[in-house]
């Protein structure tokens, strides 16, 4: 288990707002051989240090940034990436907090003013602090004739586009600047990156447990997928999960087993998945004879 | 005192039995994340004195014209334990709110929350003394519960001073500090005894964040002698944060990261 953990992000500690993680680092740093700056991430601040906090940290950087302590500002775990030097402090909140280039899945509130260039401005709950704004021309292809027409209620798949200071974040459905390599595909063909999410269901769920699900290798929706179950699956990373599927007894099924999964170890998952799958197929059987 | 023989052996205990030499803090015990809706939540035992803290935020605030586009804001609701009890101590749950919005205010990194407000509801489901320290830290788990930035991790110290005056057949001259006293203890000689709640930083014990008094006040010697135990005891509050937050995420990493 601590070797899967390894190869995705490596877990150094366990830190309180106020922690002094700058040895931390620095032995991460030396351990790895690299010589390039750590970056900080979610959860980390620098000060430069005083008196005081020299002296608790023993004087034995031998670096020239020895001035520069970085800090912990949340509770959580702090971690490395793998691939590059961030640092950064993980962990599973409820609360959503609007970063730029965000994927998230949005429920439209309703429409608040035109554009002015002939497309129609709507609210769109994020499940952040505040609102985000979404123009139905920021679509792919879309033009004053031909444009998608939102009601309150729909569920979209947008990425956060912009975050101006002192105003509501704003919402696209286009390709952005981190979908490269992505197929450009008009809105009406409904085949597009992000859109409209039509059927299925959509909850809340950790923010924590949004981000793990967004692994290429997560181990409940891989023991879904083997199942022989067809689904739709979109995870934002503001704590919304759509789930669409053949039948509403399996969106169920697969909605309660990806809840289960954050509580249960990988042994777990494998049985829970394979019972609820067997009980959920039977009960259907029985149904239909 | 009922018996002369048991008198000594009483004189060296507090009424909830703590040694009343060696400044002993009460248990402690702490549950992460109680609450179903809350973004954050925690209930804080100190002794018999329970309070339950939920944090809600960021989120907008209510009326718009009050969003701060620089800063984020906190609000501080306290409730007591029944309505009668609410009535009677409104003003105090007012000065507590007041002191804990100032204590949070200064110790939340506020200028990460542009036009948000950080809502810290706080429910005492039993108070038996050191009210304010244990609001507070309640407050403060809750607030690592929901994830929000911290500058500073502030621990409250609740010191009983009481004046040389009222122990009966003493002739010291020095007032006696208790630490973290019951109510039993705050009331029993309400007029020449005074209550110092200290607000402590976690890196840095001799510096202090903020300071409450309730009570007939004290003297400057007795307030040093306060700052002293304070910093002496505050490192058993984040310790115990420690064990309450490393409990959490063992949990979660056996898990939900595990994979």
């Amino acid at each position: 288990m601590a070797a899967a953990t390894q190869q995705q992000l490596r877990a150094i500690s366990v830190v309180l707002p106020g922690d002094d993680v700058t040895d931390q680092i620095h032995q991460q740093q030396q351990t790895s051989n690299s010589k390039k700056r750590p970056k900080l991430g979610m959860g980390l601040r620098t000060t430069t240090a005083t008196n005081d906090l020299d002296q608790s940290s023993g004087g034995n950087n031998s670096d020239d940034d020895t001035t520069v302590r970085v800090i912990a500002t949340c509770a959580g775990r702090l971690v490395q990436h793998p691939n590059n030097h961030t640092f950064f402090v993980k962990q599973n909140i409820q609360k959503y907090r609007p970063l730029l280039e965000d994927r998230v899945i949005g429920i439209v509130e309703e429409r608040v003013a035109s554009d002015g260039s002939g497309g129609d401005i709507y609210r769109v709950n994020i499940g952040g602090p505040h609102p985000a704004l979404l123009s139905n021309l920021s679509f792919e292809g879309a033009t004053k004739r031909n444009k998608p027409n939102l009601s309150p209620g729909l569920l979209l798949y947008a990425r956060i586009e912009s975050t101006p200071r002192g105003l509501d974040n704003n919402l696209s459905c286009t390709l952005g600047p981190h979908d490269g390599g992505v197929p450009r595909k008009d809105w009406m063909t409904n085949e597009g990156t992000y859109g409209i999410l039509t059927g299925g269901t959509c909850r809340k769920i950790p923010l924590g447990l949004a981000r793990e699900l967004l692994y290429p290798d997560n181990l409940v929706l891989q023991e879904l997928g083997r199942k022989n179950i067809p689904f739709e699956v979109c995870v934002g990373v503001n704590g919304m999960l759509w789930v669409h599927s053949s039948r509403p007894e399996y969106t169920i099924l697969i909605q309660n087993a990806i809840l289960n999964s954050q509580v249960l170890t990988e042994d777990q998952v494998r049985g829970m998945v394979k019972s609820l799958v067997e009980t959920v197929q039977q009960s259907i059987r029985e149904e239909e004879d | 005192m009922a018996g002369s023989n048991s008198n000594t052996n009483k004189r060296t205990l507090r009424p909830d039995g703590r040694p009343s030499q060696g400044n002993t803090l009460r248990p402690l015990a702490c549950e992460l994340s109680c609450t179903h809706r809350a973004d954050g939540s925690a209930l804080w035992k100190a002794g018999l004195t329970h309070v339950l803290a939920a944090v809600y935020g960021p989120i907008a605030p209510l009326v718009i014209a009050k969003e701060n586009p620089n800063q984020g804001m906190v609000s501080v609701v306290i409730k007591m334990s029944d309505q009668g009890q609410q009535q009677q101590s409104n003003n105090q749950t007012l000065e507590y709110g007041q002191f804990l919005h100032d204590v949070l205010t200064a110790c939340i990194d506020v200028s990460k929350f542009p036009r948000c407000v950080m809502e810290v509801v706080l429910q005492v489901i039993q108070s038996d003394g050191s009210m304010l320290a244990c609001l507070l830290h309640a407050a403060v788990a809750a607030l690592m519960d929901a994830g929000i930035d911290l500058l500073y991790m502030p621990v409250a110290t609740t010191c009983l001073v009481v004046l040389p005056s009222s122990l009966d057949g003493t002739k010291k001259k020095k007032s006696r500090i208790l630490l973290d006293p019951t109510s039993a203890e705050e009331f029993e000689d309400d007029d020449c005894s005074s209550v110092v709640v200290l607000v402590n930083e976690k890196n840095n014990p001799d510096a202090i964040l903020g300071s409450h008094t309730f009570g007939g006040g004290v003297t400057l010697e007795d307030l040093l002698a306060c700052v002293q135990v304070a910093s002496k005891a505050c490192h058993a509050i984040p310790a115990f944060f420690r064990l309450a937050m490393e409990q959490k995420v063992t949990r979660e990493s056996q898990t939900l990261w595990s994979r």
